[in-house]
């Protein structure tokens, strides 16, 4: 019972069912309350007949005089009722032979009442008071009794009909009611980063439905204008800095060309270095701000993490390689995690190249796969000095950076980049520094894909 | 050949103009989309050179429209816009190169002469060149009569230094062959292949195999 729509369609059935299950009982008992009434008032008439036949020998208490004084009458219509007569609140006297070797209880209190025999079965019994005498005149309830039980037979199937209509109804119903709110989860599920000027359609403002889509709405408006702003800045940004870059650098390569000048060249060289850098900086910062502004596009897609890995991997080790360093690869991870393979492999270059730029020289970095707490978790391992502890919180600062070994420093935007982009994959990154020996240790998390 | 350049900012159209007239290419420049439109209505351009973020406009319109009107030539895409999208969307547009700002003349202009020689690449399925011979089909290389090892990514990098002899590859180019579209530059990944190559094939004497074109990339000579 997932959805809305079948949770209401349920709730429908079950009280459409139930108001008609409420109505059959009540009918059920007035019809019997009726019945017996009537059944009542025939016994009142036919004591009617008998009280004037037995009144003057009740008075006197004249047993078989009265039973004479019956006898015929009762064996006449003995095929509706069952007669007895008996003192005042003690034994019974006369019985019609109906009863056959049944008594009625004497004990009855004055009155109306429904008895059970156990042959005869269900009997409506009048107790009448004449002198001296109690007449007793009773009527089978057979009647009532095959009445109910049709009445209940047709109540239970029209009980399983009503069921299914209901449900079959609720279930339209529900779905015309709810059509308005798939069509705003449509809308909103294919709002996304590169179609945010999509609004959700609304038809009647006034009603529950109409106000949540003009909520949504407004909320994507908000949403689009901070989109495009980010877009807007980092379009402009990248504008205005990378076009000097790029004077800059077509007048370093005229310089070096015209100049026969050794020292010239060696500038020049310098100066498209310097611009090279500079470009991966500002490539960086505009990431970062796109990342933050959540205008960043990552086209996340399940992969097998196996092949993923092996093919950094034979990039990772020339890299490590050319620096006289081993690099080590064990994954023990065969399933798939849903990333974009893009992004992902800029993470893991950008904590490789932190790694050797850490290492001394026949270090080994190692680089291990595997899965644990519900996720895809990787860990980066390198042999160098690791990171002091009063630092290890800053290293996720825009700009912090650390010298290596010969001095030089990164961007110190490296970290923070692979932050940003596994956040927006569901994901985290953490830098610690390893336990059994000296160096640093990243480690990264992403949640896992179940399907097959 | 006639190479028109549509580019807002002054400074680097000239830069650009300047370059290829002086290696024998005919220019014509467009400051915005109505110029480039009027330009290229003319006809006779044998490619394209197009800045994204002009004043009147935005350049991959301009693609867009041109593609729809028939217009086949080469389109070389110039943007400081380097996002992957962008790139994407540009590649997608009918666009056959994208190349980001901040660029170097060299890179530009093997750009554009790979561009205009495109249309005459055949395949063959043996390279040879300076006693290296790369047999595609058996995946083999020998030097000399020699076989060479080489690891899957060697091969590659080989391989197209082979198809491009004599021929200036930025590491960009290099890397878009390589590995993909969407090769980005953060590593010396492709110096390191370059190196281990080296070592591989240019372990004897004479001229070097492959030159370095300092601050644009390499060449197989």
């Amino acid at each position: 019972m997932k959805t809305l729509s079948s949770r209401l369609t349920l709730w429908y059935a079950f009280a459409a069912t139930a108001t008609v299950g409420v109505f059959i009982l009540i009918g059920r008992f007035l019809i019997q309350e009726s019945y017996l009434q009537g059944v009542d008032q025939l016994n009142d008439k036919e004591f009617e007949e008998i009280r004037p036949r037995v009144e003057s020998y009740a008075s006197v208490g004249n047993e078989e005089k009265a039973i004479e004084a019956i006898r015929e009458h009762t064996e006449l219509d003995a095929s509706l009722f069952f007669f007895q007569v008996s003192h005042s609140g003690g034994r019974a006297f006369f019985t019609s032979s109906n009863l056959g070797s049944h008594e009625l209880p004497s004990h009855y209190p004055e009155g109306k009442s429904t008895v059970v025999e156990d042959e005869l079965g269900p009997l409506r019994v009048g107790v009448y008071s004449v002198g001296d005498f109690d007449i007793q005149i009773a009527s089978s309830l057979q009647g009532l009794m095959t009445l109910q039980e049709n009445l209940e037979r047709i109540g239970l199937a029209s009980l399983a009909a009503v069921f299914l209509t209901s449900a079959v109804i609720g279930l339209l119903l529900s779905r015309v009611a709810l059509r308005p709110i798939e069509r705003i989860e449509r809308t909103a599920a294919r709002i996304s980063a590169d179609r945010l000027s999509d609004r959700i359609e609304i038809q009647n403002t006034g009603d529950e439905i109409g106000k949540l889509a003009l909520l949504l709405n407004s909320m994507f408006d908000r949403l689009e204008r901070s989109f495009e702003e980010v877009k807007r800045f980092t379009a402009d940004a990248s504008h205005e800095l990378k076009t000097p870059l790029s004077l800059i650098r077509l007048n370093a390569e005229e310089i070096r060309r015209r100049s026969q000048d050794k020292e010239c060249q060696s500038m020049a060289d310098g100066q498209m270095d310097i611009v090279d850098n500079l470009n991966k900086v500002v490539n960086d910062l505009l990431v970062l701000a796109k990342a933050d502004g959540g205008a960043l596009k990552v086209s996340v897609e399940t992969h097998l993490v196996s092949g993923f890995l092996e093919e950094f991997s034979t990039d990772a080790s020339a890299l490590c390689e050319d620096k006289g360093l081993s690099f080590e690869y064990i994954n023990a991870f065969s399933g798939k995690a849903r990333f974009d393979p893009v992004w992902m492999r800029h993470v893991l270059f950008n904590l490789v190249s932190n790694a050797i730029r850490f290492s001394v020289e026949g270090g080994t970095i190692e680089l291990r796969s595997f899965e644990k707490d519900g996720e895809w978790q990787v860990e980066l391992r390198d042999e160098g000095p690791g990171i002091a502890p009063d630092r290890l919180d800053r290293v996720f600062e825009r700009f912090y950076n650390e010298k290596d070994q010969h001095g030089r420093r990164g961007s110190g935007l490296g970290l923070p980049l692979c932050d940003s982009i596994l956040r927006l994959h569901g994901g985290w990154i953490k830098i610690e520094n390893r336990k059994q020996r000296s160096g640093a240790l990243a480690r990264f998390g992403l949640p896992l894909v179940k399907d097959v | 050949m006639r190479i028109l350049i549509v580019e807002d900012e002054t400074r680097v159209a000239r830069f650009v103009e300047k370059g290829l007239q002086e290696n024998a290419y005919t220019t014509a420049w467009a400051r915005n989309c109505e110029e480039a439109n009027d330009l290229l209505s003319e006809g006779g351009y044998d490619l394209v050179i197009l800045d994204l973020s002009l004043p009147d406009g935005d350049g991959l319109n301009l693609l867009r429209e041109w593609r729809n009107c028939g217009f086949n030539e080469p389109v070389l895409i110039l943007s400081a816009r380097d996002s992957l999208e962008d790139r994407v969307t540009g590649l997608n547009l009918g666009a056959d190169d994208y190349l980001p700002k901040p660029f170097g003349f060299e890179e530009l202009l093997a750009r554009v002469r790979s561009q205009l020689r495109r249309t005459s690449q055949q395949k063959k399925t043996v390279l040879e060149h300076r006693g290296i011979r790369m047999d595609l089909l058996g995946h083999t290389v020998s030097y000399r009569g020699d076989d060479i090892e080489l690891t899957n990514r060697e091969f590659a990098l080989l391989e197209v230094l082979l198809h491009n002899r004599g021929r200036v590859l930025t590491r960009t180019q290099i890397g878009e062959k390589i590995w993909d579209a969407q090769y980005d530059m953060q590593t010396n990944l492709i110096d390191v292949y370059i190196r281990k190559l080296r070592k591989a094939i240019e372990t004897e004497e004479g001229a070097p195999l492959i030159k370095t074109v300092r601050g644009v990339g390499y060449m197989l000579v």
